[in-house]
């Protein structure tokens, strides 16, 4: 497939000509990555947007002085999704660490500066690029509406305990942490709750997990990071997250 | 007539030249809304972009088995901040409802066929109008996503 019929085919460039495909081109740089590349880091300047060709790339939260690690990652993407977002909404800033999940993938990085002046030079090929980028936000924003009301038909039921005790240990940053995971997720059937103090305070933040009739599991000491690898790895996966149940 | 000076502070409009104001100046109109009063409501197909011309406007999140309520407001909008982004973007509805939280509020509202029209005369003003809009609309998805994990907590702190 050439770049161009890879191109038109991205949603954020729908309606663009065969000349704005082009000029887009121009400033596109392929590239190919082995598995374990990190793509780019959390934090950094979003200066360019990715398009995935080949392959997988995994977006992953890290944890300082560790390797990165498939448990880490929030969710994965193939081709022809776009990594992008940061690039036009303060701060600027990746959220997440892009790493390749396949033996090989290859990515297409387009400059954004060099997306910036073939806007300022076409402000029509401008225009449908950012009302595109919106039109997949409103998307987002919608999935984030829903996961904010509670499913009747809740097959599983996170409770976050969030007594003053769990607050001041960060019961809120993990409830905001477990809300972005299931606006992510598309999984209406997942309940969020919130309860009192469960009495193990030195363990704090406590959060329950309890799937379909399943035994309760109670994690100890969350952080957003432990809230999101639980929810990836146990509530998508399956699988218990043993380092992290509450010691009795 | 609303003035150019209140039109250039207005976050979607900064970056446009006074001929590009004036364009948009011929589209505005005045609304005015009493306390609690319903400026548009989630799910709604949108008729108009809008702007807080004086007082203050809340935008709130409905629960699908209930109408909107103040303790569902994600924000509290006051003079010159726009609102209703989803107006200019595919598919065309509002997600949130908005009304007035002030004893009165004065709106600007622009109809989304006559900017889209502008957008479409004038690629240079769509451009740059669109390239604010996406700030916009970053700023709110952060603000719900906070208020959302806020009201789960407050609810629970209450319930203890």
């Amino acid at each position: 497939m050439s770049g161009l019929d890879f191109l038109e085919k991205v949603e954020i460039f729908k309606g663009l000509n065969h000349d704005q495909l082009k000029s887009v081109k121009k400033g596109a740089q392929e590239k190919k990555y082995f598995y374990g590349d990190r793509l780019f880091a959390e934090g950094e300047d979003a200066d360019r947007i990715w398009l995935v060709m080949d392959g997988q790339v995994d977006l992953r939260f890290d944890l300082p002085g560790r390797p990165t690690s498939e448990e880490n990652t929030i969710f994965s993407i193939s081709t022809p999704q776009t990594l992008g977002w940061s690039n036009f909404v303060p701060p600027f800033k990746y959220a997440l660490s892009a790493y390749s999940a396949t033996k090989t993938c290859s990515v297409l990085q387009i400059d954004k500066q060099h997306l910036l002046e073939c806007f300022e030079k076409d402000p029509r090929m401008g225009l449908m690029f950012m009302t595109n980028v919106a039109a997949i936000a409103s998307m987002h924003f919608d999935q984030l509406l829903e996961s904010a009301n509670v499913s009747p038909v809740a097959k599983v039921k996170i409770t976050v305990h969030m007594s003053t005790c769990g607050i001041a240990a960060g019961a809120r940053q993990v409830m905001s942490a477990l809300v972005e995971e299931i606006s992510c997720s598309d999984r209406p059937d997942i309940e969020v709750a919130s309860s009192g103090c469960i009495g193990h305070c030195k363990n704090e933040p406590n959060i329950t997990v309890e799937i379909g009739g399943g035994e309760p599991v109670i994690y100890q000491k969350m952080t957003p990071d432990k809230m999101r690898q639980i929810f990836q790895k146990h509530i998508l996966g399956g699988e218990v997250q043993k380092g992290y149940i509450l010691n009795d | 007539m609303i003035n150019l000076d209140f039109l250039e502070n207005v976050e979607a409009f900064t970056d446009l030249d006074d001929n590009q104001l004036t364009a948009i100046q011929d589209c505005c109109e005045v609304a005015d809304f009493n306390r609690g009063e319903k400026i548009f409501a989630a799910g709604e197909i949108p008729d108009h972009f809008w702007i807080v011309l004086a007082g203050q406007v809340n935008l709130t999140w409905d629960a699908p088995e209930g109408p909107a309520l103040q303790e569902n407001t994600i924000t509290t909008l006051s003079e010159g901040m726009p609102f209703g982004w989803s107006s200019l973007v595919p598919p065309y509805k509002y997600h949130l409802s908005a009304h007035c939280a002030s004893r009165n509020c004065k709106t600007v509202r622009i109809p989304k066929g006559r900017l889209l029209q502008l957008f479409e005369d004038d690629a240079q003003l769509g451009y740059k109008v669109m390239s604010k809009v996406m700030i916009v609309a970053g700023q709110r998805f952060h603000q719900l996503q906070d208020e959302v994990a806020r009201r789960r907590g407050h609810d629970i702190i209450n319930r203890w």
